[in-house]
Parts: structure tokens; C-alpha cells; sequence
């Protein structure tokens, strides 16, 4: 059923989706040759600098490849990514989701993790052939479990809707957590994939009669103001036969 | 002369289009917050100018419509839709009477009815909208109203429907 509207109401997106599309490709077009020359350089000299680091970075995973191997852990397979746009539309403002031009054509699937240049956005919660609608990491359904890169210690991320920022679940107050603390998706719970980055420990509060620490996180990808994202498929670890039957069991 | 009924349900049909769209059509910013309820507009101006037209099932189609477009909860915006419009409907005479300024402050009303609705769906699913913002469309659409009001009248009389 709500398939059905989904497709029913998909033409309607891209021809708001277009127009806007259309007029910034003749902003682009006529804006002037100097400033594109400019930009184009820029872009370069940036391509250049990712380059460099991802020299280094193959390096690395090779040696990482190697010592995994000599500790006889699984290696970490390499994921599948495409770009997708995001469509110029507008929902409810206190819905934290966005809508992007790929869909089950291009074999996205519910539930898939969706990441930017600069970490994770959010998750697949709805699609039909040529969108999908994706929930971002402040909505307040979304919990993304994650990682303090300092400590270690892992932790949950809830969303906070509207107000843009993540709160963690659950943080005993005597724990080392601080200001600036980074965060990164820890890969259990089989839906984000490991590794990426999720936010930045903005404030944490202590109140000595409560409990729990109120920690605010700043999420790290660009939410609000991207024109690109991209789909990952991730290759998660297998569970043992026994758990995925029972997850299966769970599921129906 | 009376228009066929294929330019009135078009003339009917485009508003809703355009109201659809000006529903999606991204605003910068604070400015998402202010966008009145466009499509609930349209339809209480048909609702209460042409009755015989336009009914609650209809605003209970497009509500369901919105609800795909939103990708909010299934049923949600057919249920504002069709209560807002089932109290406006019952109260159609006596707006159709009034001097503007009253008019569009019924129209508030109405909206406020529509967004209360919403508010306790999305609340009863878990999802509390905690921003005073959120109420604000109701503002906007009764200031609104009367640009509206004047619009369409303006299209219903070019095109003689009745």
C-alpha cells in the first residue's frame, strides 16, 4: 500500500526536482569562464591532495591485509559504493529525511546505509524503482551504534529530530567521555558498516543526580546542505547459523 | 454559460497540482518551517465554494496522497484531511458570509485543527515534535488566505464553473 502511494506520488518529485536542476545548470552555464577555470583549478589541486593520502592509505590497508592475516582474523572486505543526488524537494520540516534519485533499479534495498565525503547520513526506509526515501541520523527513530575513537568504548547514537544533533544512549557518569571525543560507526548491529565516521562529542553534562551523562553529538556528514550522497553495500560479517535463524525468526 | 464538467475538474485538478507542488518546492532554511499547508488551502476553498464538487473524499485521497509524498505514517494526513475538511464542510455558510479578516481567521482555525491532528499521530507513534515552529504554518496560512481566496476566485469566475 504505501508502496503503491510512494510510486504514485515519485513523478511529482522529479518535476519539482527538475526545474530547479535545469536552472542551476543555466546559472552554471552562463556564470563566468574565470570563475569555472578557477574552480576547476581548485578541484585539482584537491584531487591532487586525496590522491597523495590515498597512496598512503593502500599502503596501510595492505599492511592491515597482512597483519590480520598473520593473526588469522577474517579480512575486511572492500564495499560497493554509488553515488546518488539528492532530489531538491523539501518534506515536513520535523521529519529528518531526504529523498534521493536512486532506487530498486539500481539495487538499493531497505535498511541500506547511506554516507557522505564527510561520514554516515542515515539509512534506506523506503524505496520504489527510481527514489528512496532516506531517514537521516538525527531522526529520532535512527540509532546508529558507534565507537569512541579515543577510548574504544562503544556506544548508541539516538537522534534528536529537528534540532540537527545525536545524543548517546546511556552513559554511566563516571565514564571518559569529553569534548571533541570522535565517534565512528562500530558495525554491530549488521546495518551501518564499520568504520565511518558519525560525529563529535559537542557537549556532555554531569548532573550529579541523575544516573546518566547527557552527551550532545554533532553529526558529521553535511546533512542538511548535500547534493550528493552515496549508497554502500556493505559486506557485513556472517552471524553463526544458529543467530541468523533466530534473527530470521525475529524478523517474522 | 456553464463550463463542461472536463474544464471545471481540470481548473480543480491544476490548483491541487500547483498546491502539491509549492508543498515540495524548497525553501532556504527557518523558511521550511513557515510554509503554510497548501494543499489543505486548495481544498478548503473548493470545499466551501463549490460543495457539490469537491467533498471530504476527496481531501481524504489527497491527504493520502501526502502521506506518500511525506513519507510520514500511513494514513496520517488522510486523517487531518478528512476531519479538517468534515469540520469546514459543517461550517461552510457561515465563511462564506464573512468579511475576509473573518474568514481567514477560521482558516487558522482550520489549519490549527489540521496541525493538532498531525501532532497527535506523529506523538502517539513516538515521534513528539518538540519545536514551537511546527505551529507556525497555521500563521501563514491565514495570512495567506486571502491572496488565495482572491486567486482562485479569479480562476473559478475566467473559467465560469459553478
Amino acid at each position: 500500500m504505501h508502496a503503491t502511494l510512494n510510486s504514485i506520488s515519485m513523478p511529482f518529485k522529479y518535476i519539482v526536482d527538475w526545474p530547479i536542476k535545469f536552472g542551476r545548470y543555466i546559472f552554471t552555464s552562463l556564470s563566468a569562464n574565470q570563475a569555472l577555470i578557477e574552480q576547476n583549478t581548485n578541484l585539482q589541486a584537491n584531487n591532487i591532495l586525496l590522491e597523495a593520502k590515498l597512496q598512503k592509505f593502500i599502503d596501510l590497508e595492505k599492511e592491515n591485509k597482512e597483519l590480520r592475516a598473520l593473526l588469522g582474523s577474517n579480512p575486511q572486505p572492500h564495499e560497493r559504493i554509488l553515488a546518488a543526488q539528492v532530489l531538491v524537494i523539501q518534506a515536513e520540516p520535523y521529519l529528518s529525511q531526504i529523498v534521493i534519485d536512486k532506487g530498486t533499479k539500481d539495487g538499493v534495498y531497505l535498511n541500506q546505509p547511506v554516507i557522505d565525503a564527510k561520514g554516515i547520513v542515515g539509512q534506506v526506509i523506503e524505496t520504489d524503482a527510481y527514489t528512496s526515501r532516506v531517514m537521516l541520523v538525527t531522526d529520532s527513530r535512527n540509532a546508529v551504534p558507534v565507537r569512541v575513537v579515543r577510548t574504544g568504548m562503544h556506544a548508541i547514537t539516538l537522534g534528536n529530530g529537528a534540532l540537527g544533533t545525536l545524543s548517546l544512549a546511556h552513559i554511566p557518569i563516571t565514564l571518559d567521555i569529553k569534548e571533541g571525543d570522535q565517534l565512528i560507526s562500530s558495525g554491530l548491529g549488521q546495518r551501518y558498516p564499520n568504520g565511518y565516521p558519525v560525529g563529535v562529542v559537542k557537549r556532555v553534562s554531569r548532573e550529579t543526580d541523575n544516573d546518566f551523562a547527557a552527551v550532545i553529538v554533532k553529526p558529521s556528514a553535511q546533512l542538511n546542505h548535500n547534493r550528493l550522497v552515496l549508497l554502500v553495500w556493505p559486506k557485513l560479517a556472517k552471524l553463526p547459523e544458529s543467530d541468523k535463524e533466530k534473527s530470521n525468526d525475529e524478523s517474522k | 454559460m456553464k463550463a463542461s464538467n472536463i474544464s471545471v475538474y481540470s481548473v480543480i485538478g491544476l490548483s491541487l497540482l500547483l498546491g502539491i507542488i509549492l508543498t515540495i518546492w524548497p525553501l532556504p532554511g527557518t523558511m521550511n518551517w513557515l510554509r503554510p499547508a497548501w494543499v489543505m488551502l486548495v481544498t478548503l476553498y473548493w470545499i466551501i465554494v463549490l460543495p457539490n464538487r469537491v467533498g471530504i473524499k476527496l481531501a481524504w485521497l489527497l491527504g493520502l496522497f501526502l502521506d506518500g509524498l511525506h513519507g510520514s505514517l500511513l494514513g496520517e494526513h488522510a486523517l487531518a484531511c478528512l476531519l479538517t475538511s468534515y469540520f469546514a464542510s459543517n461550517i461552510r455558510r457561515q465563511i462564506l458570509v464573512s468579511p475576509l479578516w473573518l474568514q481567514a481567521l477560521m482558516i487558522m482555525l482550520l489549519i490549527l485543527i489540521y496541525q493538532v491532528i498531525l501532532y497527535l499521530v506523529q506523538g502517539f507513534a513516538g515521534q513528539v515534535i518538540s519545536s514551537w515552529q511546527y505551529w507556525l504554518p497555521s500563521l501563514t496560512s491565514a495570512v495567506l488566505w486571502p491572496v488565495i481566496f482572491a486567486l482562485l476566485r479569479a480562476s473559478k469566475q475566467r473559467f465560469k464553473i459553478y
